[in-house]
């Protein structure tokens, strides 16, 4: 079967003035459709970087990324009426509604306006915001501005969902409810492309691991091969072995005597 | 649809009211080109000052204002992922840019463009509308257009850092043109000229308006004048179209690099003449904190450089003009009227001014929280730090830098007038605090500022800086009358200083 996402030799680099760090190093990876990757690593590794790429935000890289069995170049647009993005710390139009902002991403991927109406309260009524509905986002919480994120990157029902940190300010119910969407929506066939620090929920919902640092695939399979490899019992030892961070405790006594 | 300017159609009364002040504001402007008009003989030459007048506005307004939603680059996480074309996004802010523009535009033009109807009818005054739209259209493309090319030659790392650079020298620039031909012309011989079509026409755009406005109403033919009117209607089409087609596609990935925060900029700390300057002049380690607070802060908050630093052109100019003024009359020396240095030091203190008023805004209202939570002893701490670092960037270094060419030309017993300029423009800033409630720094939004139109509050801190120059040079006529002046002034800085420092905040 074809890959839905097919990523060959990818490399980004970001240059200012002299100075060049390369972000993503001959990244290549096949996503196959129906599959939940947790795509893990530490902080700067070119998690956001991929996603980026992949979305279509960023569009100068070197390598080959196919989408949908074509380059994503050939035909953007199409790519990207077919994915959806939930964006770490996205931005919203603060100053609108839930409804109007919900109503111009619908209106982005042509949906109707009966359509998007039903769409965006039945969404709202899932995550409990229809009283809200028409209130400014500038007054909301964190957890209610990540509800509306999430609603906007499926609402228009993409083939292959972007997530990164979906659940960050989320409260204990909210966060049950997008676990067991995501269960429903790869059992729809849906792919889903998750990135998080949080190692226990990627370790529950991921059909496979994909574990990057400074922009290189370090470990790469399911979880419980992975673990069985390296010998180990959770992902975040796993995360912190190959990472090279296995001293926590010492750094951590070290640091309290001298503070 | 976001935080940026709204345009004011809405029908919330809020945003009503504040476009409704805008508006009239901007047709109190207008008034001053009217004035111009009404009063030459020759209506041609009136046109000519009047459009150049309204060109250059638009143009600055495009460099402050409309620049920066063309460069937004907040939104990015939120269209960007979308199934929307770069060219689309482009089109749709142009739009916005378009409609605004136009409506500064007519608002600007509505005193000079009812004046026309009336005194020279319908079809004259008809014409001259068509002309207005067209500089407008001018203005904003010839604009966009250097934008988008500057972006698309440098990548948008670098034009980040140059952006302020560009605002400035553009604001340099028109200013100086401006000003410079103002006082050019001689007022007595404006009112004898005739004005006739040159070569040299093809290369002033307002004149092409004019050429406009002749040409459809039969008052003047040939075959420049053919040429002009081509220029009036083709280049705006042009600009807009060769932007539109072959670099609005950049756009996107420029905004991307103007976001990126992949590349973190290595802070290189070294020895530095504000740290010394806070040793001296600030009372105790807590002021000392803070003023290194806000001057790293406000060294690279983008938004406060990008309001603030396009004044530089007024201080700039100004001054040169008056310098030059004086030198084409009588050259420069000791025996030169010191009005003419007064007069230039007051100019250079509008940075400071500037700075002042735009000081409270920041991003999200970055330093509320840790204003809350802070356990200052004196909150008006917070206050005379700030005050020291806007005197040390806007007053003191340009001040120091004047003090020099005072010295070279008046002699050492001049510099003591720098001194005075620099306690009353302090002064001025220290009752600009104690007076109402005073924003903290970085402390409000944009969108919750108090909304002044740049050109009305530049108008009226002139005038303060204009009586200020005026006591400071009669004082100066009087023996012993410097000295006396400037240690009252100096005596009520101290004072005024400590009761900024005792000043409560809610």
């Amino acid at each position: 079967m074809e890959p839905m996402i097919s990523i060959k030799n990818l490399s980004k680099s970001f240059r200012n003035g002299s100075v060049e760090k390369q972000v993503i190093n001959n990244l290549s990876l096949d996503i196959e459709k129906g599959k939940v990757i947790g795509y893990i690593g530490p902080n700067g590794a070119g998690k956001s970087t991929t996603v980026k790429i992949l979305c279509g935000i960023i569009d100068d890289f070197k390598g080959e990324v196919e989408m949908f069995g074509k380059p994503v170049g050939a035909d953007i647009i199409e790519v990207k009426k077919r994915i959806g993005y939930i964006p770490e710390n996205g931005a919203l139009y603060e100053t609108l509604t839930p409804i109007e902002f919900l109503s111009f991403i619908a209106s982005l991927h042509d949906i109707s306006k009966e359509e998007a109406d039903k769409k965006i309260n039945s969404f709202l009524s899932f995550f409990d915001m229809l009283e809200h509905a028409h209130q400014r986002m500038n007054t909301f919480s964190k957890g209610m501005k990540q509800k509306i994120l999430i609603i906007s990157g499926l609402i228009h029902n993409p083939e292959i969902i972007f997530m990164d940190e979906p659940l960050s300010g989320l409260d204990a119910n909210a966060v049950l409810l997008v676990k067991e969407l995501i269960n429903s929506m790869v059992k729809d066939g849906k792919t889903v492309f998750y990135c998080s620090h949080l190692m226990d929920v990627v370790e529950k919902m991921s059909d496979e691991i994909v574990m990057i640092n400074d922009g290189n695939i370090i470990a790469q399979g399911e979880c419980k091969d992975l673990l069985k490899q390296e010998e180990v019992d959770s992902l975040e030892v796993l995360f912190a072995k190959l990472t090279g961070n296995t001293e926590q405790k010492e750094r951590v006594s070290k640091f309290v005597e001298s503070y | 649809m976001n935080n940026r300017v709204e345009m004011g159609f809405s029908k919330k009364s809020k945003t009503s009211r504040r476009w409704a002040k805008q508006f009239f504001s901007l047709v109190v402007m207008g008034l001053l080109s009217l004035l111009i008009v009404s009063k030459l003989p020759d209506f041609q030459l009136g046109m000519t000052i009047f459009f150049s007048m309204l060109l250059m506005m638009m143009l600055t307004s495009f460099l402050g204002e409309y620049s920066n939603i063309l460069l937004d680059s907040k939104d990015n996480s939120v269209l960007f992922h979308q199934p929307i074309s770069s060219k689309t996004i482009f089109t749709g802010r142009l739009i916005y840019i378009l409609i605004s523009a136009l409506a500064c535009g007519l608002a600007l033009s509505a005193p000079t463009l009812i004046y026309v109807f009336v005194a020279k009818g319908a079809v004259v005054g008809s014409t001259f509308l068509l002309a207005c739209l067209l500089t407008t259209f001018l203005s904003v493309f010839c604009a966009l257009f250097l934008y988008l090319i500057i972006l698309k030659a440098l990548g948008g790392e670098k034009f980040k850092d140059i952006m302020n650079y560009i605002q400035i020298g553009f604001s340099l620039i028109f200013f100086a043109c401006y000003y410079y031909s103002v006082e050019l012309l001689d007022i007595k011989d404006l009112a004898n000229y005739t004005f006739t079509y040159q070569w040299w026409s093809v290369f002033v755009p307002p004149m092409w308006q004019v050429s406009l406005i002749d040409t459809i109403n039969g008052a003047v033919q040939g075959g420049l004048n053919l040429i002009l009117c081509v220029l009036a209607i083709l280049t705006p089409a042009i600009l807009g179209f060769f932007s539109y087609r072959y670099l609005s596609s950049d756009l996107k990935t420029g905004l991307v690099k103007l976001d990126n925060k992949e590349l973190k900029k290595e802070v290189k700390r070294r020895f530095s003449l504000s740290s010394m300057y806070a040793k001296l002049f600030t009372i105790n380690n807590q002021e000392r904190s803070l003023f290194s607070l806000y001057r790293s802060l406000l060294s690279r908050d983008r938004n406060f450089k990008m309001m603030v630093y396009p004044t530089l052109g007024y201080c700039l100019v100004l001054p040169v003009i008056q310098v030059f003024k004086a030198y084409k009359e009588s050259g420069l020396s000791e025996e030169t009227s010191p009005s003419v240095y007064i007069t230039a030091l007051y100019y250079l203190s509008m940075l400071f001014i500037t700075s002042l008023s735009c000081v409270s805004i920041g991003d999200n209202n970055k330093l509320n929280d840790i204003y809350k939570v802070a356990p200052l002893k004196k909150p008006g701490m917070i206050l005379s730090s700030t005050l020291k670092v806007l005197s040390y960037n806007f007053l003191i270094i340009p001040l120091f830098l004047s003090s020099f060419f005072v010295y070279y030309i008046w002699g050492w017993s001049h510099l003591l007038s720098v001194v005075t300029v620099f306690f009353s423009i302090s002064l001025l800033g220290i009752f600009r605090m104690l007076a109402g409630e005073f924003k903290l720094p970085l402390s409000i939004s944009k969108a919750d500022s108090s909304k002044t139109i740049m050109g009305v509050m530049i108008f009226l801190v002139m005038i303060m800086l204009a009586i200020l120059g005026v006591i400071h040079y009669f004082i100066m006529q009087v023996p012993y009358g410097l000295i006396v002046y400037t240690s009252i002034l100096a005596i009520i800085y101290f004072m005024s200083m400590r009761a900024l420092r005792e000043k409560a905040y809610k």
